[in-house]
């Protein structure tokens, strides 16, 4: 770890302030941040501790949607009472990440902030990453890639996007609420995290200066019928191999609108639309599911090591849309 | 559990004791619990429970010894080469920094005889800094001395080691041909053939042959391994996690070239072992190294991390089974040899092969 200087900001004006200050970086739960320090991953010469900023709070908003603070904790949002009856895909998808301890610190801005598993990233002992480093070339290509991406991966970065929550929030249609030297904005989770293409150390829509303040989960019609599904290595306490978030209005046996969004098996949370067409309109069977699967991993691009991910995948979509049915 | 006998104080409620380090059992107290009636037949607490599960047992990084620093080991990344150089200079003006340790900048260590019947058994034959080659990855190169384990963990990392890299020979497969018979292990022969497998074999109704392979298992108990050391004039206290404290003292005295009476090995709790807290690893010598090259207490912690290459692991089998059975399923021939991984950096384990015959 190298030494750093740390402050805490006493509002959100303040934080903006320091944050514009070059080589400084918001700390929130530093259930990321602090490991990658330790690792000599990141290494910024100055934090700024958000942890005071009025962003704690869950709120049914007029229109029936949700606004749900940035530093409200994993374990919060997970036993939120709206959130476990009204968008239970969200609750399963935090409940199935990380342990108990992790999420009491962890929140809901800094997991859409949270970085890659990659080996490679994480040990500074490999030279060549360019989530890393720029332009310094990527071991996983031609290493142990077996929990790498099999969608959304280029030439420079096959790097998975390891959160659970931010699969959860695609299938809800989350939006991300971002304040900034420019003012604010808003824009939907699924343009808030970026595809590697030739600048994977870019990894989301987030400017310099800027701090994520709110998510907002809109009234949905199908939110209430979801479900998350995350096959890993060991039952607990493990990063996907793959996972399926899916949400589904449903009526009688058809499938009126669906949402359905991958993890673990993608550079970022994974939005499959190609499946959503498939599932609109249709009857809610066995077959069905299975098309949905194999139009979701229609554009995947095996690697040496991880080519049992697809079919784990599938699987996973059909597990969590049977699950969502059944709810 | 309740004291019903009345014949004295029970697990639960002894552990007046708070430090945990000299044992929480008085000389009554012992007597009292394994005279008694009570513990036969009666379910019983484990003794040292209470301390435990209160926090208040003391394992090897527990102990608080005034004055003590920190150290931290430098490992290579490479698994075949040399070490060209190592360039300390920026870590030496580094907040804290105390030492540094390396091959030409250690005293004279010696190998231990290696003799488990007597009590000496490293986890490498090879002592630690002995030379510049590199031999695995995760091997120690260096180690750092500084104020506290964060001036450590900083000063570690502005030291700058130049490698010679070579191939490295990481498949098993490519390794067979450096397959040898080796003669014991631990003192016992190793090969060993009853009757006539073979002859046995070629005219059994019932035959199976089968080869099968275990990967790498590491062990990676809750507790890392852990030294702490303070000298006292020519004596030598090492705080440690080891399961075999006579081990550890005539391992570390032979390598260090100093009597065995002057080594006290202080291991009151283990954290859990699984094998790796046997045999005695490099850290146990390198901190009673430092200790003594900065006059001060010092302690090294194992990462989690280090524990996948600091202090062994099972090593991989290739074994072959060959069985052989009348019409009736009685077994007549049974044949089994194997090939277990090694290392140059000097075996625990050997590239055993070994045949047994028909039983």
């Amino acid at each position: 770890m190298q030494p750093f200087s740390f402050s805490q900001a006493r509002n959100q004006e303040d934080a903006l302030v320091q944050l514009r200050q070059s080589g400084t970086v918001a700390i929130a739960g530093g259930t990321t941040l602090v490991d990658l320090m330790k690792l000599d991953v990141q290494s910024p010469a100055h934090l700024v501790d958000i942890n005071a900023l009025p962003l704690n709070r869950i709120e049914t908003l007029p229109d029936g949607g949700l606004r749900i603070g940035a530093m409200v904790r994993n374990s919060d949002l997970a036993h939120d009472e709206t959130v476990k009856t009204r968008y239970p895909v969200l609750s399963q998808a935090l409940l199935s990440g990380a342990s108990a301890q992790l999420r009491n610190m962890a929140t809901t801005g800094g997991n859409l902030m949270q970085r890659t598993r990659c080996y490679y990233f994480r040990d500074p002992g490999y030279a060549a990453c360019n989530k890393r480093k720029p332009s310094s070339g990527c071991a996983a290509l031609e290493g142990f890639n077996r929990i790498h991406a099999v969608l959304g991966g280029s030439d420079h970065c096959v790097a998975t996007h390891p959160s659970d929550m931010a699969v959860a929030l695609v299938a809800l249609d989350a939006l991300v609420h971002i304040i900034g030297p420019q003012g604010d904005r808003q824009l939907p989770i699924e343009d808030f995290h970026k595809l590697p293409g030739s600048m994977p150390h870019i990894e989301t829509a987030i400017q310099n200066g800027e701090l994520i303040t709110h998510i907002t989960l809109p009234k949905s019609p199908f939110a209430q019928r979801s479900a998350y599904v995350k096959l890993r290595d060991r039952a607990s306490y493990e990063f996907a191999l793959a996972s399926a978030a899916v949400a589904i209005d449903l009526s009688g046996s058809t499938i009126r609108a669906a949402r359905v969004a991958l993890g673990g098996v993608a550079t970022k949370p994974w939005r499959s639309h190609e499946a959503e067409q498939v599932l609109t309109g249709a009857a809610a069977n066995a077959d069905t599911f299975r098309t949905a699967a194999e139009a979701a991993l229609k554009s995947a691009k095996p690697l040496r090591y991880n080519a049992f991910k697809i079919e784990l995948a599938k699987m996973a979509l059909v597990r969590a849309l049977i699950q969502a049915v059944q709810a | 559990m309740q004291d019903t006998s009345g014949q004295g104080p029970t697990s639960q409620q002894h552990p007046t004791n708070t430090t945990g380090i000299s044992g929480p059992m008085t000389t009554t107290t012992r007597k009292s619990e394994l005279g008694g009636r009570e513990a036969f037949g009666n379910p019983t607490s484990r003794y040292d429970g209470p301390l435990k599960v209160t926090g208040r047992a003391a394992y090897a990084a527990d102990h608080q010894i005034k004055g003590v620093v920190h150290a931290v080991a430098i490992q290579s990344p490479i698994a075949n080469g040399r070490v060209r150089k190592i360039d300390s200079s920026a870590a030496e003006k580094a907040p804290g920094f105390l030492a540094t340790l390396h091959h030409g900048r250690v005293p004279k260590l010696y190998r231990p005889s290696n003799d488990f019947m007597s009590a000496t058994k490293p986890g490498e034959i090879r002592v630690v800094f002995e030379d510049d080659r590199v031999h695995y990855a995760g091997q120690y190169i260096a180690l750092l001395v500084a104020e506290t384990l964060e001036q450590a963990n900083y000063a570690a990392s502005l030291v700058k080691i130049d490698y010679e890299v070579a191939p490295p020979l990481i498949e098993t497969n490519k390794a067979m041909g450096t397959v040898y018979d080796p003669d014991q292990f631990f003192g016992e022969k190793l090969a060993a053939k009853r009757g006539d497998p073979d002859g046995a074999y070629a005219s059994v109704a019932i035959k199976h042959e089968a080869t099968y392979s275990t990967p790498i298992e590491h062990h990676n108990p809750m507790e890392p391994a852990a030294s702490m050391a303070a000298w006292d004039g020519d004596e030598l206290t090492l705080y440690e996690t080891t399961q075999w404290v006579i081990g550890a003292r005539n391992t570390v005295a032979e390598t260090l070239g100093i009597p065995e009476e002057q080594i006290h090995i202080v291991s009151p709790f283990i954290g859990g072992g699984f094998g790796c807290k046997g045999f005695i690893w490099p850290h146990s010598v390198l901190s009673a190294l430092a200790a003594k090259q900065v006059g001060r207490p010092v302690k090294l912690n194992l990462t989690r991390k280090q524990m996948f290459s600091a202090c062994g692991h099972r090593s991989e089998t290739i074994q072959k089974i060959k069985l052989g059975a009348g019409a009736e399923g009685k077994l007549t021939a049974i044949s089994h040899s194997r090939v277990n991984a090694s290392d140059g950096a000097g075996e625990i384990r050997s590239r055993a092969r070994c045949v047994t015959g028909n039983c």
